[in-house]
């Protein structure tokens, strides 16, 4: 984890603040890509693949480079669309994709592919290429105007949104960018959330994984029903405190610039139904699937049946996202599902949902939720096991 | 700005008062340390004995002073075999001890097979500074960041990071002494999960000194075999510690320490360890300092072993008695 | 419950401050030095220590 390294503050963090604030204004936007381009580099180089994960920088000047062509209408924009996911494809996705052809050319008779090792993954591709990807069809949309490079550098390298989101959006961070200023207010809420996101991290998140851990540990048959479903509700909240963790130093870090990153998480097992979870669960992934896929797809416009295949494709989409492996596009699944069910129910029953006393329908969804999380920390036959012992109660 | 300044302040000075508070706690309660005081009090011109737990646990000083005085050679003893280090630790151990105004007379080095070998890559570096490994943090200097760190500062990136968290780690008591906090609540979280911890002796869990074995046995083989390909190659921290000692008219007796016999048969008795002790005995031999192998001595029985690794009471006795009756013959 | 969310999204740093004298500062800053202090206490858990000679 790179935000618990004391190389992040000492290094990058609290130096990178520093020269924001005292240098000219115009020159703010090319110190954080200095530091952005740094910090990739380093830490690149330390976790995620050596010199050759360092070298993946040059993803960003070439997409720096390629950004120069993008206009209104022109399919430069749908190259660089095209250009990001073959990138993401590539480093995260071709490994499982050969896998995923074998597998299923064993039962419809495919020639095989030789299988390959998956290449290194570079540090915070999943969330880079998002933002990639909104940048250009934002762009050929006319949503996005023409942008001085120094303030798109800045944009994909801001380094405390680089390794876990939230995923930022141009037009959001662009002006946020133009008028930071040091505000000491901002700073302490800054210094306060960083913190907290530590705490959260070590004390909360970890204390909740020394439970969890037995969903992956050799002891899983030997859990009662009761312990398994102890053990995944543990999991749904090491995930959140964990994840939330990283938006906060994240978030903490903005303000520390003077730059205030929009929310990732906000309170999301007090939801009551599902369609409320994802709008309270990481947010910023939540709505870029929202907007670069569910509705680019149709959205809700076409009828009651194509939504509910566009809700279901987004977030298996959504759930091959977070893993390359069937139990992330099963975990999807399972939320497109649910998202269906609850269109379903709110308007087949709109008294009974309505009626619903709150307290009720928190709990449910809460439970929903985290049966949904089994999918998502184990491996489909453990998964599969675990859920079955405990609908079986046996 | 007040609005900034003012619990900026509030938590520098509060986390100043921790940090010296931890400082003092720790080195009251940091066995290194502890272990450091008692030999310096021990006296001057001592046997100062040196090495890992397995010569802690093979030392039975009331043996060791019988045997010593049986042949009139008996003086004081200045414990400083360290559980958990290696022969970097042994020789920040005897540094520090030196640094303490005292000269040994004789400096005697426990060692198994391979272990006065530098320590291989993924040993070294901050993250394995922690518990009794520590003393890379307390009783090291920030000239020591070339040594404790390969590379440093710009051979890697990893070197330089390496080096960086060891600067800023050694340089504050919340640094030095985190691992004490952390064994703290881990302690307790134990208590409060009932965490079975298993059976254990002194030096910890069997289970892990089985696992702690069977790592030994299998890194072994390999640094042997290169460490008999190029002898001068990996002795940059025995090196150190004979060149201080010597400097300081200390006599230098290495010592092997028995093993059980799984390990004795795959590892001391193959080729590799073979070549390797003709070798390292004749290097020892050119630079004054005298080999005992009690590694191989007739009484080495399982039954005197108390887990994968440590002599028991009997084996310790056996074993301080034969060493004592070696230095005496040395002496004269 | 909403006050609670509110409490602690606000000592979280997730919620301005609205803090008016010196020793509501002051009291801030020793609430950075226990939230620092609990993240220091656990940040080396998952270390295995062999030896626990503490």
């Amino acid at each position: 984890m790179i935000f618990n390294e004391i190389s992040y503050f000492a290094l990058f963090l609290l130096p990178s603040v520093a020269a924001f604030h005292l240098c000219a204004p115009r020159f703010r936007a090319w110190v954080l890509s200095l530091f952005g381009a740094s910090f990739f580099i380093y830490f690149g180089y330390l976790h995620f693949g050596g010199f050759w994960g360092a070298c993946c920088v040059l993803l960003f000047v070439w997409e720096m480079l390629t950004s120069r062509l993008y206009r209104p209408g022109s399919r430069w924009c749908l190259f660089g669309i095209v250009q990001a996911v073959a990138i993401l494809f590539a480093f995260k996705y071709l490994s499982f994709a050969v896998g995923a052809w074998n597998d299923a050319g064993t039962l419809l008779h495919l020639p095989p592919l030789r299988g390959i090792g998956r290449l290194l993954l570079p540090l915070g591709i999943s969330f880079f290429t998002f933002e990639f990807i909104h940048f250009a069809a934002d762009t050929y949309q006319g949503k996005i105007q023409r942008v001085p490079l120094r303030d798109y550098a800045a944009f994909i390298l801001f380094f405390p949104s680089m390794v876990a989101g939230p995923i930022k959006r141009f037009q959001d961070f662009g002006p946020k960018l133009q008028a930071a200023r040091f505000d000491s207010r901002l700073a302490v809420q800054g210094v306060t959330r960083i913190l907290a996101g530590l705490v959260k991290k070590h004390v909360l998140a970890d204390t909740f994984a020394l439970f969890a851990a037995n969903l992956n540990g050799p002891h899983l048959d030997s859990g009662t029903p009761l312990q398994i479903a102890g053990w995944i509700l543990s999991y749904g909240m090491q995930i959140y405190f964990d994840f939330s963790a990283y938006s906060d130093i994240a978030i903490g870090s903005g303000y520390l610039f003077g730059i205030v990153i929009p929310e990732n998480f906000d309170w999301p097992y007090l939801s009551r139904n599902i369609t409320e979870f994802w709008r309270r669960w990481h947010i910023s992934l939540s709505s870029w699937i929202r907007d670069y896929v569910y509705i680019p797809l149709g959205g809700s416009r076409l009828g009651e049946r194509r939504t509910a295949v566009n809700l279901i494709l987004a977030f298996a989409i959504s759930g091959i996202w977070h893993g390359a492996a069937y139990n992330f596009a099963v975990w999807g699944l399972w939320h497109g599902l649910l998202l269906v069910g609850h269109r379903v129910w709110r308007t087949r029953f709109p008294r009974a949902a309505a009626a619903m006393p709150d307290a009720v329908a928190i709990a449910c969804t809460f439970l929903l939720v985290n049966l949904g999380w089994a999918f998502f920390c184990m491996d489909m036959g453990r998964a599969l096991y675990a859920l079955s012992r405990i609908v079986r109660w046996a | 700005m007040r609005k900034l300044i003012v619990p900026v302040v509030t938590a520098v000075a509060a986390l100043v008062a921790g940090d010296r508070l931890l400082a003092w706690y720790g080195h009251r309660h940091f066995v290194p340390e502890q272990q450091l005081q008692t030999a310096l009090a021990a006296g001057d011109g001592c046997l100062l004995i040196l090495g890992d737990s397995r010569m802690a646990a093979g030392l039975d000083e009331a043996t060791l002073h019988d045997a010593l005085s049986r042949q009139g050679a008996d003086r004081c003893i200045a414990n400083l075999a360290i559980g958990a280090t290696d022969v970097s630790g042994a020789f920040l151990a005897a540094r520090r001890y030196l640094s303490g105004g005292r000269n040994p007379a004789v400096a005697v080095l426990g060692k198994v097979d391979d272990s006065l070998l530098d320590p291989d890559p993924d040993r070294t570096g901050p993250r394995m500074m922690v518990g009794n490994n520590a003393l890379h943090l307390v009783w090291t200097t920030p000239g020591d960041v070339f040594a404790e760190v390969n590379g440093f500062p710009f051979a890697s990136v990893a070197a330089f990071d390496d080096g960086f968290r060891f600067l800023i780690a050694r340089a504050t008591g919340l640094g030095r002494y985190q691992s004490l906090v952390s064994v703290r609540v881990q302690h307790m979280q134990d208590r409060l999960t009932g965490a079975d911890r298993g059976s254990q002796n002194r030096f910890g869990q069997f289970a892990d000194m089985a696992a702690l074995e069977r790592d030994l046995r299998e890194r072994a083989a390999g640094r042997l075999t290169a460490a008999t390909k190029d002898p001068g190659d990996r002795t940059a921290w025995f090196d150190r510690l004979v060149d201080v000692l010597r400097s300081r008219g200390a006599r230098i007796v290495v010592v092997e320490l028995p093993m059980p016999a799984a390990y004795r048969r795959r590892i001391s008795e193959s080729a590799a360890a073979v070549e390797y002790r003709r070798s390292f005995t004749a290097s020892l031999a050119a630079r004054g300092a005298a080999y005992v192998d009690l590694g191989r001595a007739s009484w080495v029985d399982d039954a005197l072993f108390a887990d994968a690794l440590h002599l028991n009471a009997a084996g310790a006795a056996r074993f301080s008695r034969d060493l004592g009756d070696e230095l005496s013959r040395a002496a004269r | 419950m909403k006050s609670i969310i509110q409490l602690l999204e606000t000592i979280g740093g997730a919620r301005p401050l609205r803090l008016r004298s010196p020793r509501a500062w002051v009291a801030f800053g020793i609430w950075w030095v226990v939230l620092f202090a609990l993240a220091y206490a656990t940040i080396g858990r998952g270390t295995k220590f062999i030896y626990v000679d503490f």
